[in-house]
């Protein structure tokens, strides 16, 4: 059975094209340990980092270019 | 972590319309939207691929309604391949509401049978003002569409700016028009009603062009409701207008 999204769907909304698969990090996360994370990772969009905080807010962004 | 980390610029929320979304990836040069609730927990982005496809739809999406078609992006696809009924039945919803709007612009005309009946040569120039209005209305109808979907520019500046550009072409066309008016025809206040109903409709369009569109936005419709045959039909009514009043009030 497929999962419901945590919001309403409305067709030509952006939640209409979310992906979830984006790599993710926490705030206390080392780079070091997360190359070899992302390089085992399903993504669909590589280009970002995400990086959160416990709550899952999201707190800033790293381009894996600069990893 | 924290050293590499970059500021979030942009985050949307999964009920903001994709075209907006598209815009601010546009705007911010981002490869990828990041897409949050309300509590700004993190739920994932507006992919790259996903960027694309929305700025495709909507564009063919805008030129249609630019064009008075019906939308309907896979429709769109098929336009040029589909049955001459299908292509019918999807052109003619906007060109019914022109046709109401050109038996109003009849009515207009009519009331002026009898000014037209003592000066014929008043009607030789109807055709130009309804034209010059629908061309300058239909450049600013692009400008606006295309303004209102993609970008967040500063709302009073761009109305204001537009109307004066309006009357800035229409002073620069009407002024054009005196000397072939007055030579051609012979009658000074004839060329002075033709330049002054130019003047009037380039402000007049441009108002139309941009606050049409820009309603609708406020409305949550889509601002290319605005343009096309609808806009097209009140610039022709009201430059007609505009024009038989400038007669009247001139003495032609």
């Amino acid at each position: 059975m497929a999962l419901s999204p945590p919001f309403p769907i409305r067709s030509k909304s952006a939640g209409a094209h979310l992906t979830e698969r984006v790599p993710r990090a926490l705030v206390t996360d080392q780079a070091d340990g997360l190359r070899t994370r992302l390089a085992c990772g399903d993504f669909e969009a590589v280009e970002t980092l995400y990086v959160l905080d416990e709550a899952g807010r999201l707190q800033g962004l790293v381009e894996l270019v600069d990893l | 972590m924290l050293e590499l980390m970059r500021p979030v610029r942009v985050c949307v929320h999964p009920l903001d319309d994709q075209e907006e979304v598209a815009g601010l990836a546009v705007e911010h040069q981002l490869a990828a939207v990041p897409v949050a609730d309300r509590e700004g927990r993190f739920l994932g982005v507006v992919p790259p691929t996903a960027l694309i496809t929305i700025l495709r739809r909507e564009h063919i999406e805008d030129l249609n309604l630019l064009a008075g078609l019906q939308h309907d992006h896979l429709r769109s696809l098929r336009a040029m391949t589909e049955a001459p009924v299908q292509r019918a039945r999807e052109r003619l919803p906007w060109l019914l509401v022109g046709l109401a709007g050109s038996f109003l612009a009849t009515w207009v005309v009519s009331r002026y049978e009898e000014t037209l009946s003592r000066h014929v040569m008043v009607a030789f120039f109807m055709p130009a003002i309804v034209y010059l209005a629908d061309a300058i209305g239909t450049q600013t109808e692009a400008i606006a569409v295309r303004g209102f979907s993609m970008n967040h520019v500063p709302l009073l500046r761009a109305i204001v700016g537009e109307i004066q550009t309006g009357f800035l072409i229409g002073s620069i066309l009407g002024l054009l028009s005196i000397p072939f008016v007055a030579i051609g025809f012979g009658s000074q206040r004839l060329a002075l009603a033709v330049a002054l109903s130019i003047f009037a409709a380039g402000g007049m369009a441009t108002s139309i062009g941009i606050l049409l569109p820009w309603g609708l936005e406020r409305l949550g419709r889509d601002p290319a409701f605005g343009s096309g045959p609808v806009a097209t039909i009140i610039q022709d009514v009201l430059s007609l207008v505009i024009y038989f009043l400038m007669v009247q009030f001139l003495g032609v």
